[in-house]
């Protein structure tokens, strides 16, 4: 060990004359990462525009945009962890030795595997928040169905003698002794109508009218 | 001891050295004597500095510090490799002193 302690020494000697320049290109490289992350930020924001999330439902437009927010603060800290890796933070500053360049090197060594493995895992689970935000706007359908909208058929003897029946859809508001009132939705507009209940031949509940 | 320019450039590792002076100002450390292979006198200079990429270990300032220090004579002793930053007899010690 004792030429590398010579060697060392060298190498803190050198420090003095590298000690702007480490500060300096330190401060760019944060510079340009920093730029591209603003960069990234602006691209989701545009990207998060409503017209692909309206065709969702309530429940789909808001767990989408739940796991693109995961994401998006995913990428922001592996993007951060991965340049914390790569270029330090600006140090305070220290008598620098051959004995203390050696103990920082090593100590700075092992940070940065530290953080390049946080910055893989930021990437990775951010991967799996984009993929289940994709995942919710396909089965957005299946995860959450649309209620059904349970309109009422009736089916209603007609008015003169010829035994034949009609048949009135719309939604139900109210039933009296005499009556069932119908919302019914007819060529000119909804209007209520009331069937008396001795004209009523069946009653069934659908989730949409028949046609 | 006197200075024994004649003597051979080699790089000796001469252990840790008492005797020197070690004198601080804001943002340096000189240290002074006479190196224990050739007998010229040295000065060496630490200094301060941001490490740049590299932190500091905790508390590095606040205890005593062995460091590595290397012959600066001034001589041109003979066999020194033509491409030898170094300005001395090749040897090196270490010093201990208080920040
Ligand atoms: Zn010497
Ligand atoms: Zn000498």
């Amino acid at each position: 060990m004792s030429l590398a302690d010579k060697k060392w020494a060298k190498l803190a000697d050198e420090q003095q004359f590298k000690r702007v320049e480490n500060i300096r290109s330190s401060a760019a490289n944060w510079r340009t990462g920093l730029i591209a992350l603003t960069a990234l930020l602006a691209t989701v924001t545009i990207l998060k525009g409503p017209e692909k999330a309206s065709g969702l439902s309530d429940e789909g437009r808001m767990l989408a945009a739940l796991l693109l927010g995961v994401a998006l603060a995913l990428l922001l800290i592996g993007s951060l962890a991965a340049m914390r890796a790569a270029f330090g933070y600006p140090g305070d500053e220290h008598l620098i030795t051959g004995e203390a360049l050696r103990e920082w090197t090593a100590n700075e060594a092992r940070t940065a595997k530290r953080w390049v493995k946080r910055a893989v895992w930021s990437f990775f689970l951010a991967v799996i928040a984009v993929a289940g935000a994709v995942g919710v706007t396909w089965f957005d359908g299946d995860l959450f169905p649309a209620d059904p909208a349970g309109v009422v058929v009736v089916e209603r003897h007609s008015t003169d003698d010829s035994g034949e029946t009609i048949v009135v859809c719309g939604e139900l508001r109210r039933i009296t002794s005499t009556s069932l009132i119908l919302q019914v939705a007819r060529p000119t507009g909804e209007r209520s109508e009331p069937i008396p209940l001795d004209e009523v031949a069946g009653v069934a509940i659908e989730s949409e009218c028949p046609e | 001891m006197a200075h024994d320019s004649a003597l051979k450039w080699a790089e000796e590792d001469r252990g840790l050295q008492t005797g020197f002076t070690t004198e601080r100002t804001s943002d340096t450390v000189i240290v002074r004597g006479a190196c224990p292979r050739c007998g010229g006198e040295t000065e060496w200079t630490f200094r301060t500095g941001d490490m740049g990429s590299l932190s500091a270990p905790a508390g590095q300032d606040a205890r005593p510090q062995t460091a590595t220090v290397i012959c600066s004579c001034g001589s041109a002793h003979p066999d020194r490799p033509a491409d030898s930053d170094e300005d001395g007899c090749g040897a090196f010690w270490k010093v201990r002193f208080e920040r």
